[in-house]
């Protein structure tokens, strides 16, 4: 694992090979009904209609206007980790960690919101999300070191840092931050000023959601409009050309790591400041894996990922309705999400024999 | 905390014949993936294997009526398969082998709780089994501090020294093993000699996947004797490393399993006895001395198969 | 396939023993006839010499009797029997042995380990390395091969390498053995091992095939020399009853053809090198104290087989490859170490052999790709941001002038043919006006059209005043561009010609490794 990559051109070449074309956008459709498809009969094996299983997904998470906002609400966070994968990922670089990142950047909002002020909201809030970027990209600086200078693996030191970002949540919640009224293993409330406000009264939707959608824009302006954008997707694509070009790469790659993993931890500031108002420990279950998934399955484009975002959070909402109302597991989510991956996998290698 | 407890003769042994057991999916696991590497295949997925295989291996272990051998083959048939579609997707689809790594880990832990609950329930209350008793080989478990450490343990400690000693002998005395070598150095030349570069990689490739569900079902049915989601918790990518660290060798699989089987023996311990360190450290221990092992192999310099992660195509050279 | 051993035995009892016939091979690759309709014979206790220039179709024939490609018309016989070779495999069970010029070993493990490879000699069911190391000691020593069966093979020499290559066909029992241009990474010394060995081979009645361009070569190890041209053989000589004059005039005899234009307005020098030494990926020496001029206003074509060090030459003035000694001179300053980016700015343009590669990016935009160089400055770009009006402004007029066919300059780079991605390449080296352009193999690949539009633009930048040096490996094309060329053999500057002064065979000599005079050739 410690060994040179490989050319960066074999590495991501298979993983996007019709990025554009209109069979970039047809096999990841085709790739999502054939998943459901597979699950359903998994469903069926276990003497559950699938109809009714995906009719329970659908009202769960689009059927009454409760459900749409859940859904909604999940999405920030899938869709903010799924930007940091593309981000991550246009450079030629897995970062596995945005579940750490998540974390840790949850870990540092949760610093700001809790020990620093008051303030007024318009300076607490906006310093909370900044905490939270910065801590989701510091988490991620350790692999883009290692990997920039000492050519290890990120894909192994994200994934390990995760588990790592686990323990380091557990020992605040259940130590030092430990909350003294309280006998579960959180924090106190944050500072009413520095929790996001909710966009759509007595919901829970919070401005995570705005934020999400904010970072689409951004990303998008960021990957065409921007210099080092510009040097990212070089640098990603082909960096021979990308030296030739006169790119620094081992900056190129720090830079891309460091915002990937900042978006993670926006992702984990939503969750905290914007719903729970404390840190705790589960605050994600897997958005840090989906989001590979919904990256991917976007094609790793902005407007991609944000389809698909919301089409996965649609799945997630939509599951746990199922798993109450059919009986239905509602670990087929993940089933769904890696058929998904395969089936883009196996349809991008049928297309390029054609 | 009890300094003089920490080094007495019972404490020792108990930690040491711990590390033994504790290291035994992490060594499985990573001679497996000693294989799959060695022939040019990077198998992120070996943890979702691990889980396959500790989950196969228990539901085959309950329902059997407790039959611990039934298990062990279920599970290494389920991880056999799921090495089976990694290499379809790594070596005949050329498909990249990270991300199919990763959704092959998705893959697992999905089917593993969907089914998990289908079999059991959505109750709380957790099935177990009885795990697997120790075996002491006549004689020499009399001997003192490695008698009980080493010759006191179960079936699958017995059966994991086996396999190191049957890798190696594989590995490096058979001229099967040679074509491993040759398909991950250098696959051009394998294949001009007539070796056939495809189905040595699909062979290591199941191969890897079967020792590693076989080390996960170990910790399901061996040693805890239940299921949960979190019953791997990332040992698999801790084989991952130790493979690097272990320059791609069996005997070095097992002694950086070893190593890390004593870092977790003594962190359960020290929890046990109340030391002054934060539980989450412990636990957080192995992975962060993986990353250093990371660091250390990479300094060391690359003996890496020349071919890991390279796809095979004829012609292309 | 019992075939062989039967043939073996019929062959022996008939005197027809161990003849290889080629008759009529015919090879195509699309509209390219590589074979026409070629005849050869490999006889026993002979090494033959296979002579020719770039694309004369030497590597490819071997390559059809090596079960590598498959042949489109004729047929081979081997001890009068027709045979049927659809792989390497079948060939190896013919004997016939095949080295490349790329080994295909495994630096891992040891001489021997490699020689047995896939055929491994064992002990019950282990593998028995003694044994190995046994058979390939024995084998080695039978025809003087020296080398360490124990030793890695990662750690020995080029030549050793290729002795276990050797020493793989003959554990396999090949008794033809074909090599392919097999000198390039000796030692003089381990030449004339090799030259022994290959000696001892056909002594022993075994049949060697020597694929070469090299005179001085053909001339010291074989009997008999073939030489192809265009697909076709153009004579059959006795080594002994010819000359270098002789071989080089049917290598690349052929009419001079009318230039193309010429040279107005020759002025200063733009570039010149002293005793330029580099070293190629692989370690070797390939440039020897190389010096060389360009002027500007002045085509420099740079000539020779490939691989006999153009492409390092190139590429160490343009910055990407560093150099062990010597000095380049741009306009009177000297340029210092390998910086692709200083040299550009020192008005040196490199339009590389590589498309795909190092040329452009595929997914980006061809607009993107224009600018690749230039992304950060304005004005293609302000602060931090990319100013698109600009950059498609740019895009546009290039496309233009340069005549790239794309679906707009937002279309991906990877839609476009291989004669519009060389157009695009050229856009965006040409368009800072540059003093010196220095172009590698810039039409391989592309169909007449593409390739007369890459002469007139490179004529087109000569007559604006710029020093171009281009690499080309067809000497048709190098002898009509070109208005002064040099020969390239072994990391050496042969020869330097100008327009006035072509000749063919000096020309062929040169290429072919015999220096005009000891005098004249910096050697």
């Amino acid at each position: 694992m410690g060994a040179e990559p490989k050319s960066f051109r074999m590495r991501i070449a298979p993983l996007l090979a019709q990025r554009g074309a209109l069979a970039g956008i047809l096999t990841p459709i085709f790739a999502f009904l054939v998943a459901l498809a597979i699950n359903g009969i998994l469903l069926w094996s276990i003497q559950i209609n699938p109809l009714e299983a995906y009719k329970a997904i659908y009202q769960g998470s689009l059927g009454n206007t409760y459900a749409r906002v859940e859904t909604l609400v999940k999405m920030a966070p899938l869709l903010l980790a799924g930007l940091g994968i593309l981000v991550a990922f246009r450079s030629s670089l897995f970062n596995i960690g945005a579940e750490g990142q998540l974390y840790v950047g949850g870990i540092f909002a949760a610093g700001v919101a809790l020990f620093m002020g008051p303030f007024p909201p318009w300076i607490h809030i906006p310093l909370t999300v900044l905490a939270g970027f910065v801590g989701g990209a510091l988490w991620a600086l350790v692999p883009a070191l290692l990997r920039a200078r000492l050519k290890v693996s990120e894909t192994i030191v994200t994934l390990l840092m995760n588990y790592i970002a686990i323990e380091l949540v557990s020992y605040l919640v259940n130590g030092p931050w430990k909350d003294p009224k309280a006998v579960e293993p959180y924090t106190a409330r944050f500072y009413a000023s520095a929790t996001l406000p909710i966009v759509l009264t007595n919901t829970r939707l919070h401005t995570g959601i705005l934020i999400a959608i904010a970072a689409v824009v951004g990303i998008y302006i960021y990957l065409n409009h921007t210099v080092l954008g510009y040097q990212l997707r070089v640098v990603g694509e082909n960096p021979k050309a990308a030296g030739y070009g006169g790119i620094n790469i081992q900056r190129t790659v720090i830079l891309s790591l460091l915002i990937s993993g900042g978006l993670a931890g926006l992702a984990g500031t939503g969750e905290v400041a914007g719903i729970w108002h404390r840190l705790m420990m589960d605050i994600s279950p897997g958005y840090g894996y989906t989001a590979i998934v919904i990256a991917l399955l976007g094609r790793l484009d902005p407007l991609g990922t944000l389809v698909s975002s919301f089409l996965f959070a649609v799945l997630v909402v939509g599951a746990d309705s199922m798993q109450r109302t059919v009986g239905a597991p509602a670990a087929a989510v993940l089933i769904v999400q890696a058929l998904v991956v395969l089936g883009v996998l196996a349809g991008d290698y049928l297309m390029r024999r054609s | 905390m009890n300094w003089d407890q920490f080094l007495s003769y019972g404490f020792l042994v108990g930690l040491f014949a711990g590390a033994v057991r504790l290291s035994v999916p992490i060594v499985l696991a990573a001679i497996g993936e000693t294989f799959s590497e060695r022939a040019g295949v990077l198998n992120i997925g070996i943890e979702g294997m691990m889980v396959t295989g500790a989950f196969v291996g228990f539901v085959g272990a309950e329902k059997s009526g407790e039959n611990l051998l039934l298990g062990m083959i279920a599970a290494a048939l389920a991880g056999g398969l799921m090495g089976l579609i990694m290499a379809i997707f790594s070596v005949t689809f050329r498909a990249n082998q990270t991300v199919t790594g990763i959704s092959l880990l998705v893959l697992s832990n999905g089917i593993a709780i969907f089914f998990f609950r289908v079999f059991y329930g959505l109750t709380l209350r957790v099935p177990t089994i009885e795990p697997l008793k120790p075996i002491e080989i006549p004689l020499l478990a009399k001997i003192p501090f490695l008698g009980p450490v080493l010759f006191s343990q179960n079936a699958i400690v017995y059966a994991m020294l086996i396999v190191v000693g049957l890798s190696s002998v594989v590995l490096f005395r058979l001229p099967f093993g040679k074509w491993i070598e040759a398909t991950g150095e250098n696959p051009h030349a394998a294949d001009s000699v007539g070796i056939n570069v495809v189905r040595v990689r699909y062979i290591s490739v199941i191969v890897g996947g079967m020792l590693a569900a076989m080390g996960g079902a170990y910790l399901s049915i061996g040693e805890l004797g239940l299921w949960t989601d979190l019953i791997i918790g990332g040992r698999g990518f801790i084989a991952l490393a130790l493979v690097n660290f272990g320059g791609w060798n069996p005997v070095g699989a097992l002694a950086g399993g070893f190593l890390f089987g004593l870092i977790e023996s003594t962190q359960t311990r020290l929890q046990g006895m109340g030391a002054p360190v934060p539980a989450q450290l412990m636990i957080a221990m192995p992975y962060i001395m993986t990353i250093v092992v990371l660091v250390l192999a990479s300094r060391r310099g690359g003996q890496a198969p020349a071919a890991l992660t390279v796809p095979f195509v004829r012609g292309e050279t | 396939m019992e075939l062989s051993s039967i043939m073996e035995q019929e062959a022996r009892l008939t005197g027809q023993d161990g003849i290889v016939e080629m008759r009529g091979i015919v090879k195509r690759f699309g509209d390219l006839i590589a074979n026409d309709h070629v005849d050869l014979e490999i006889r026993p206790g002979e090494v033959l010499g296979l002579l020719g220039e770039n694309g004369a179709g030497k590597t490819t024939l071997m390559r059809v009797l090596y079960g590598i490609y498959s042949l489109d018309g004729g047929e081979i016989r081997v001890n009068g029997q027709p045979v049927d070779i659809r792989s390497p495999a079948d060939a190896i069970e013919l004997g016939i042995g095949m080295i490349h010029q790329k080994f295909l070993v495994v630096p891992t493990m040891t001489v021997a380990e490699n020689v047995v490879l896939g055929a491994e000699p064992t002990n019950g069911a282990l593998l028995d390395r003694g044994f190995a190391e046994r058979q390939v000691q024995e084998l080695a020593s039978r025809y003087g091969i020296l080398v360490n069966p124990k030793a890695k093979v990662g750690r020995v020499s080029l030549g050793e390498q290729q002795c276990t290559e050797i020493l793989k066909a003959l554990y396999r029992k090949a008794d033809l053995l074909i090599l392919d241009e097999p000198t390039t990474v000796l030692t003089p010394r381990q030449m004339d091992e090799l030259f022994d060995t290959l000696r001892k081979m056909a002594a022993d009645g075994g049949k060697v095939v020597i694929i070469t361009h090299k005179l001085p070569e053909v001339l010291a190890v074989t009997d008999r020399v073939v030489v192809l041209r265009d697909g076709k053989v153009v004579g059959s000589y006795k080594t002994q009853e010819t000359n270098e004059r002789e071989l080089a005039i049917a290598m690349v005899g052929r009419e001079l053809r009318p230039v193309i234009s010429v040279a107005k307005n020759v002025r200063g020098t733009v570039l010149k090198m002293e005793g330029i030494s580099a070293r190629n990926d692989e370690g070797t020496l390939s440039l020897k104290s190389v010096s060389m001029e360009a002027r500007a206003g002045e085509i420099l074509g740079v000539g020779g087989i490939g691989g006999n060090g153009q492409r390092e030459l190139v590429e160490v003035i343009a910055g990407l490859r560093p150099t062990e000694s010597g000095r380049i001179m741009i306009r009177d300053r000297e340029l210092r170490g390998a910086d692709p980016r200083r040299v550009r700015a020192m008005g040196v343009c490199y339009v590389p052999a590589d498309r795909h590669g190092m040329g452009t990016v595929g997914p980006l935009s061809v607009a993107e790709n224009l600018i690749l160089q230039r992304h950060a400055e304005a004005p293609f770009s302000r602060r931090m941001f990319l100013r698109h009006s600009q950059i498609r402004a740019f895009a546009e007029g290039l496309v233009a002038s340069y005549d790239i066919h794309c679906q707009g300059v937002d279309a991906q780079t990877r839609t476009l043919s291989g004669g519009n991605l060389q157009r695009l390449v050229l856009a965006r080296e040409l368009s800072g006006e540059p003093d010196l352009i220095l172009a590698e193999y810039p039409t391989r690949g592309l169909d007449i059209a593409a390739t007369e539009y890459v002469h007139q633009v490179l004529q087109a930048q000569r007559d604006r005043g710029a020093a171009v040096v281009t690499v080309l490996s067809d000497l048709d094309e190098l002898l009509q561009l070109s208005d002064r060329v040099v020969i390239m053999y072994e990391g050496h500057i042969m020869g330097e010609l100008s327009q006035e002064e072509f000749d063919i065979e000096r020309i062929g000599l040169m290429m072919a490794g015999i220096a005009e005079s000891k005098a004249e050739v910096r050697i």
